[in-house]
């Protein structure tokens, strides 16, 4: 079945085409996301699913309702988490999760959802009072408050310590066994292979690959990923000419990654030639293909810039 | 209903949680009220005491500071910290949190319209020969002509700065020009022009003419006008400009 339905999306301001034409249909119980760099169009599609802003052309459904027409009917089934939020600063986290209770016919009882997150003892503590990390827990369970079908979530774990990050995760995987439908974007590669059935790579206002991440990191034909540093430029002609090595890309000055097709022996060449040419390898990471590799093929640029 | 219920007693634990508004709102009135109180003892305006030419005056002040100065600005800087956009990622209608914040505005009011009347006779032997209960129902109609003002003022400002600014170049006039602490007629012909301008005059004069003199709500046509028409034209512009983010 089909949750949110997408058809030609545009959005612009101004000169500025923040979504220029997506279409892409999300289907129940999937955890489906959007992958791309600062700028995307990420934020602007998923608030026009939430109704806060209007598409200039398109259509879009989420739950069979217009997120216009029906916003409220349609608030009542979702979760949202925004990419910059913020809270009551002088409420308690429990007279916080009440307060969002009383907005919804129905909502969990807040306490479950502090016992999920591990912040019981934290029930009467002011929302001044919490950590970056127990105040995104929190911006997240309220996502949960109404037991919804569907969540969106801008950014879920942006700027979180990995801890955290590791347990939001796990939350989505929950809801995701519980049957909920997740669509979430980011700009982390490991959270899109980990967590999504399915991903859409976005850049400039265009979905420019659109699968599962196997698929994604299979059609991009890239088996292994070399990093490395060195103090000063190097010729890039003569790393591409090293065997089995199928592309160099070279970020910024003395950055380097090379794809091959196996590691071993493109490593041993790419020893050799820095003893040859008297340079030193620095910061060197060995990779397998990544979704990271997809978007470099796709715009020659990193996602993470 | 339920959500409504929250969303006051939110606005309320909000209110008495911060210190700085609480003496903006609650204490710098009633410390006003009761210098100019003290300053004039016995003094006579317009045939009536002035201690209780005051309490219209005070409640004036008070209306202008908690319904339009206060609400106006809180609102502006929620939205401006994303609290605002928070909220309407949930289904809670604008009108219920408006609604909310409008009901706390006007409990305020009461509040201090009752320590302002309790302090004037007490302490200045004012006294009420009016109809208290019409007066209570022009508070109430200020309150809301007043809270939707500010409403409107934070829709067609761009951020809490110029909310508060333009906020504030309004209401410290009010407060102190609208014949709250002075009678008008006592004041330069500038002054009363400028005072003219601004609808609390007409609140005010309203209040006072039925609370204090003891005249009918309904011979004060012209202030029924200027605060309804204020009422028409900022929910207008408010619902207009009103925005989450
Ligand atoms: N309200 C706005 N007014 C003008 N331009 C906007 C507005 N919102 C977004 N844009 C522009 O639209 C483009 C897409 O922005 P969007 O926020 O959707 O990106 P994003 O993919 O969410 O990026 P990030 O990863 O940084 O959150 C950007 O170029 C942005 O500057
Ligand atoms: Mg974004």
């Amino acid at each position: 079945m089909t949750v949110i339905h997408v058809q030609d999306l545009q959005k612009h301001y101004g000169e500025v085409k923040a979504v220029d034409g997506i279409s892409f249909q999300v289907h129940q119980g999937e955890v489906f996301g959007f992958l791309g760099p600062n700028g995307a169009g990420k934020t602007t599609t998923i608030e026009i699913l939430e109704g806060f802003h209007r598409q200039d052309r398109g259509e879009v459904s989420v739950l069979g309702l217009d997120p216009q027409a029906d916003r409220y009917e349609l608030q009542e089934r979702i979760g949202i988490m925004l990419q910059e939020t913020e809270l009551y600063q002088d409420l308690r986290v429990g007279e916080l999760l009440r307060l969002f209770a009383s907005y919804y016919r129905g909502a969990v009882d807040p306490k479950t959802l502090l016992e999920m997150i591990g912040l019981e003892a934290k029930e009467r503590a002011f929302i001044r009072e919490l950590s970056g990390g127990q105040r995104q827990r929190v911006v997240f369970i309220l996502t949960l408050i109404n037991d919804p079908d569907l969540l969106f979530l801008d950014e879920p774990t942006a700027g979180l310590d990995p801890q955290s990050r590791r347990a939001i995760w796990n939350w989505i995987d929950r809801g995701r066994q519980e049957g909920k439908t997740v669509f979430l974007t980011t700009h982390y590669i490991e959270e899109a292979e980990r967590l999504c059935d399915r991903v859409a790579i976005i850049d400039h206002g265009h979905i420019i690959a659109l699968d599962t991440p196997k698929s994604l990191m299979a059609s991009a034909n890239v088996e292994n990923r070399i990093e490395f540093t060195t103090e000063g430029s190097l010729n890039t002609d003569k790393l591409q000419s090293m065997p089995l090595i199928t592309n160099v890309v070279e970020h910024g000055r003395g950055a380097y990654t090379l794809f091959a097709q196996e590691a071993e022996p493109a490593l041993k060449s790419l020893i050799a030639l820095s003893e040859e040419n008297g340079f030193r390898i620095r910061g060197l990471h060995v990779e397998g293909a990544s979704l990271e590799d997809v978007f470099i093929q796709l715009t020659g640029r990193r996602i993470r810039a | 209903m339920k959500a409504f219920r929250h969303q006051v007693g939110t606005e309320l634990t909000l209110f008495i949680r911060d210190r700085s508004v609480v003496t903006f709102v609650i204490v710098f009135p009633v410390l006003t009220v009761l210098f100019f109180g003290y300053l004039n003892q016995g003094g006579q305006v317009e045939g009536i005491s002035y201690s209780s030419f005051l309490i219209a005056g005070g409640i004036g002040m008070v209306i202008s500071s908690a319904a339009f100065e206060n609400l106006g600005v809180a609102l502006s800087r929620q939205r401006e910290e994303g609290i605002l956009k928070r909220i309407g990622a949930t289904p809670l209608r604008i009108a219920t949190l408006l609604g909310a914040k409008i009901a706390m505005a006007t409990l305020i009011i009461f509040v201090q319209a009752g320590i302002m009347i309790a302090l004037n006779m007490l302490l200045f032997r004012a006294q009420i020969s009016g109809n208290l209960l019409w007066g209570f129902i022009i508070l109430l109609v200020g309150a809301l002509v007043f809270a939707t003002m500010g409403i409107a003022l934070t829709g067609i400002s761009r951020n809490t700065n110029v909310a508060s600014a333009a906020a504030r170049a309004i209401s410290f006039p009010m407060q102190f020009l609208c014949g709250t602490l002075f009678p008008l007629a006592a004041m330069p012909p500038v002054l009363r022009g400028l005072a003219s301008a601004l609808p609390l005059t007409y609140l005010v004069n309203l209040l006072r003419g039925v609370m204090l003199f003891g005249d009918s709500p309904w011979s004060y046509t012209k202030e029924w006008i200027v605060l309804l028409g204020c009422l028409l034209g900022a929910g207008m512009i408010a619902i207009k400009t009103f925005r989450w983010e």
